[in-house]
């Protein structure tokens, strides 16, 4: 510190005010790393919230849905019935006692690999991990649709699709047990949902007729204007829906599987439904969502759409920590005869 | 901040202003730095407890759903139980837990170095005397065990405890060490059972996991249970576990501060969630097969597609249990009769193919239309149409006294016993002379009722349908009527982690004098001190 007179009047030389400067850049550049690094955490801690958040927002919605599943509409009728079958090869119709094939929830020990899986579950897998046995969670595209009763009778369908627009016809390319065209470059799509307006229970029927007249009526390449499906969430990855029921305890699934031939393969057929639905979610966070779709547009430019799904998919197996995943054991409310 | 002008200097700051204002600067930086950890912890909470109360939603509902295969109960890495009811007597005066059983993860395959090709699937431990009971298996057992983990899991965590001093003495219930359902796939992923002999989450510690303890409790009007889930699973945990420590006594020192004895490690302060749940279902000791008769099993095997409470579609289940004549055995459109040898040259079932009598083992269709089931094959009624000799049938001969079959071996090999009761005594009639004398050419019926013997028959239907609504000594009602309709009050539930019954006592004893007969038998675990499965029924 330097005294100053009205004699010998001096400022600060330049040496000093380059130290000084030097000494607070360092400091502005410190504070702003670390102001940096706790702001990225936190936006990721943000966007892993909001992702939980959404999720667990859109799976209340889907347990409360299912809690009022309901049977006993007509002895014929599926009460719950799995859609699309060409499009969900893990739902296996005419092979039923495969496996991956399983409409019941798998006993432990039955959680097979198959070409679809998202995670494989040994050395060798698509993505080179080594993981955990047990570890592979197989990426499941489910497209269901149930009747639900509480004053009154409900159709709804959830359902698996692209992103941008819903299409119902999402076609596949010829090779079977491809991902559909729509999916093609890419693993991530959005759940979908339709809820049909309130009927009284003679009249539930009609409302599943006329639901399938639109479906089939939808153009495979149009958008979806008459179903009137609406996006229940973004950036999801994996949507399963599996009966569960103490019955299977005993000769686990051979309650379902018994019935090889023609439409008793469902479970959710007749005037008893399973007692209890397993749901399963995985959702992508908002950033992580950016950089899978628009992120790796770029460096994926050129590249075969199968390559890039398959790309895209390593990328998400690399950030696991930011997909978030849902699962719910829902005990149906009357698991006998609806109202 | 002071300056001062004078005529002949100027003062600037002094060393102590300077330094104050240093000190009020960093002191605001600190104050704002130190906020933001407060921030990201917040956030990191809020995941966690939304986990955790998801967590808590499935394990509700599994543990009232009466024993359901999921296979996320992978993830239970090991149960714990202390003082299960069914010690009588053996309860400590300080209503300390006398014995404590330990259940690891069938799936890791923790080898047991004292029986080669052995795992060992937990122990029971002795509190006073330090000994511990080894539950070691392999073979069917140990696959039993890993299919019905799930099932075993849900029955052991919703063990009550009776003695209200000790509930309110200690840190009571059942825990169980688990690796979150729900969550980033991260954790989903490396939380996942790794199916190797390290124990304790090899390389597992950074997938969230918890200690979840589970207080079930049995009221007038129902069952209450606890969920508390304690969180994270700290070093200490895992080190305290390589220790031998149990999650009873972890949780007890994270709350009170204190060290544990085994490993002289205190455990950090857990974060702690609670959650209760009132049913109005009956918290009641499950069934296992060591509860019924060979009859009985036989009733519930064949009504196992049915639910608890729905009403019996007796012709069905007639048509399942029907009687069988061996004579006049029906494959396709062709007759296929069976008849029963028994002489000093043979002893077996013979096949009639062509028009020659044939062994059974020598019968080309012996897979597809078999005479007896062997029990080791799950049987189906669905894929065959006709009825065929199961264990708990008792075969009858012209007029010979009727005998039970105890068993039937992967080779159709039907063997005999004596005695239809748990409890009762019984033994096996391995000595084909003890047999009834197969006569009308060694053709046979089989029944599925019983011989009565007062008036030399079998009984009938309606008698059966009141005998299974009655309860007994060694079980409840299996059935429930109301008028004319029947339905079905329990369930079985399967289990390595019960006593053997007596059939199957005498079989393993008959296996271990070497007989030819039984020499496929495969030993049943008797585990006399098990805890036992509960379940809460509506």
């Amino acid at each position: 510190m330097r005294r100053f007179n009205s004699y010998n009047t001096s400022a600060f030389t330049m040496v000093e005010l380059m130290g000084a400067v030097t000494i607070a850049m360092v400091l502005i550049f410190l504070m702003y790393s670390i102001f940096d690094k706790v702001q990225t955490v936190f936006v990721a801690g943000q966007n892993r919230a909001r992702a939980m958040e959404e999720g667990r927002t859109a799976m209340d919605l889907i347990v409360d849905d299912v809690r009022a599943l309901s049977g006993g509409i007509d002895g014929d009728l599926e009460n719950l019935s799995w859609l699309g079958e060409q499009l969900d090869p893990q739902v296996n119709w005419n092979n039923p006692t495969a496996a991956a094939g399983f409409l019941i929830h798998n006993p432990m020990g039955s959680i097979s690999t198959s070409t679809n899986d998202f995670i494989a579950t040994d050395g060798s897998g698509r993505n080179g991990l080594r993981v955990p046995a047990g570890a592979g969670l197989p990426l499941y595209h489910h497209n269901c649709r149930f009747f639900v009763h509480d004053d009154s009778w409900q159709l709804v369908h959830y359902r698996f699709g692209p992103r941008g627009t819903y299409k119902m016809n999402l076609s596949r390319s010829s090779a079977s047990g491809n991902p559909p065209l729509d999916l093609r470059g890419s693993p991530v799509g959005a759940l979908w949902v339709y809820r049909s307006p309130r009927n009284l229970k003679g009249r539930i029927k009609a409302e599943l007729d006329k639901h399938q007249k639109l479906i089939q009526q939808d153009s495979p390449n149009g958008l979806d204007e008459q179903v009137g499906f609406s996006k229940l969430i973004d950036g999801v990855i994996h949507f399963r829906l599996r009966a569960a029921d103490p019955t299977d305890v005993i000769y686990p699934s051979r309650r379902f599987r018994a019935f090889v031939s023609g439409v008793k393969t469902n479970p959710f057929q007749g005037f008893r439904l399973p007692t209890h639905v397993v749901v399963e979610l995985a959702v992508l966070d908002k950033k992580l969502l950016k950089e899978v779709e628009a992120g790796l547009e770029q460096q994926l430019e050129g590249v075969p759409e199968d390559q890039q799904r398959a790309r895209r998919l390593a990328y998400i197996a690399e950030n696991l920590d930011r997909v978030y995943f849902f699962k719910q054991l829902i005990r149906i409310r009357n698991p006998k005869e609806g109202l | 901040m002071k300056t001062i002008h004078h005529n002949s200097w100027v003062r600037a700051f002094t060393l102590p202003e300077v330094t104050l204002a240093i000190g009020v600067v960093a002191l605001g930086l600190v104050a704002v730095f130190s906020i933001l950890p407060f921030g990201l912890t917040a956030q990191k909470d809020n995941r966690e407890e939304t986990i955790i109360r998801y967590e808590a939603q499935i394990l509700r509902e599994f543990l009232l759903a009466g024993g359901l295969m999921m296979d996320d109960l992978g993830r239970v890495d090991r149960v714990e139980l202390h003082e299960p009811l069914d010690l009588n007597g053996s309860r400590d005066p300080k209503k300390a837990p006398k014995f404590s059983h330990v259940f690891y993860n069938p799936y890791r395959g923790v080898p047991d170095n004292q029986n080669a090709g052995h795992t060992l699937l937990g122990h029971r431990l002795e509190h006073g005397t330090g000994t511990k009971a080894w539950y070691s298996y392999t073979g069917t057992p140990l696959e039993r065990a890993r299919s019905f983990w799930s099932t075993d899991v849900s029955g052991w965590l919703l063990t009550p405890v009776e003695d209200a001093a000790f509930r309110k003495n200690g840190n009571w219930g059942n825990f169980a060490l688990i690796k979150a359902m729900n969550g980033s796939l991260f954790d989903r992923f490396y939380g996942a059972e790794p199916g190797t002999t390290e124990f304790h989450f090899p390389n597992r510690e950074f997938a969230m996991g918890y200690i979840l303890q589970v207080q079930p409790e049995v009221l007038p009007n129902g069952a209450r249970v606890k969920l508390t889930f304690h969180w994270p699973i700290f070093e200490e945990v895992s080190t305290a576990l390589r220790n031998g420590e149990l999650l009873k006594d972890i949780v007890t020192s994270s709350r009170t501060g204190g060290a544990l004895l085994k490993s002289g490690v205190t455990i950090p302060r857990f974060q702690s969630q609670e959650f209760s749940m009132h049913s109005e279902g009956t918290l009641v000791p499950a069934l296992l097969e060591s509860n019924l008769t060979l009859q009985e099993r036989r009733v519930l095997k064949e009504l196992r597609d049915v639910a608890v409470g729905q009403e019996l579609d007796l012709e069905r289940m007639q048509l399942r249990l029907q009687s069988y004549i061996s004579g006049k055995h029906q494959y396709g459109t062709n007759s296929y009769p069976r008849r029963f040898v028994n002489n000093t040259v043979t002893y077996g079932v013979e096949v009639r193919f062509g028009n020659s009598w044939i062994e059974q083992a020598k019968y080309p269709n012996r897979t597809a239309d078999p005479s007896f089931y062997p029990d080791q094959v799950f049987y189906d009624p669905a894929f065959t149409s006709y009825p065929l000799g199961h264990s708990g049938f008792w075969l009858r001969s012209g007029g010979s006294e009727p005998v039970q079959i105890a068993w039937i071996s992967p080779d159709q090999q039907p063997v005999f016993g004596v005695g239809d009761s748990v409890r009762g005594p019984y033994s096996l009639v391995l000595d084909p002379n003890q047999l009834p004398y197969f006569n009308n050419a060694g053709l046979y019926e089989l029944h599925s009722l019983g011989p009565v013997a007062a008036r030399g028959g079998n009984e009938t239907w309606d008698e059966l349908l009141a005998k299974l609504t009655k309860v007994t000594a060694t079980r409840p009602a299996l059935l429930r009527r109301s008028g004319d309709r029947f339905e079905l009050a329990r369930h079985l539930r399967l289990t390595t982690h019960r006593p053997a019954s007596q059939d199957e006592r005498a079989l393993n004893q008959a296996r271990a004098t070497g007989l030819p007969l039984v020499q496929s038998w495969e030993r049943v675990p008797d585990e006399v001190g098990a805890p036992g499965l509960w379940e809460i029924v509506r």
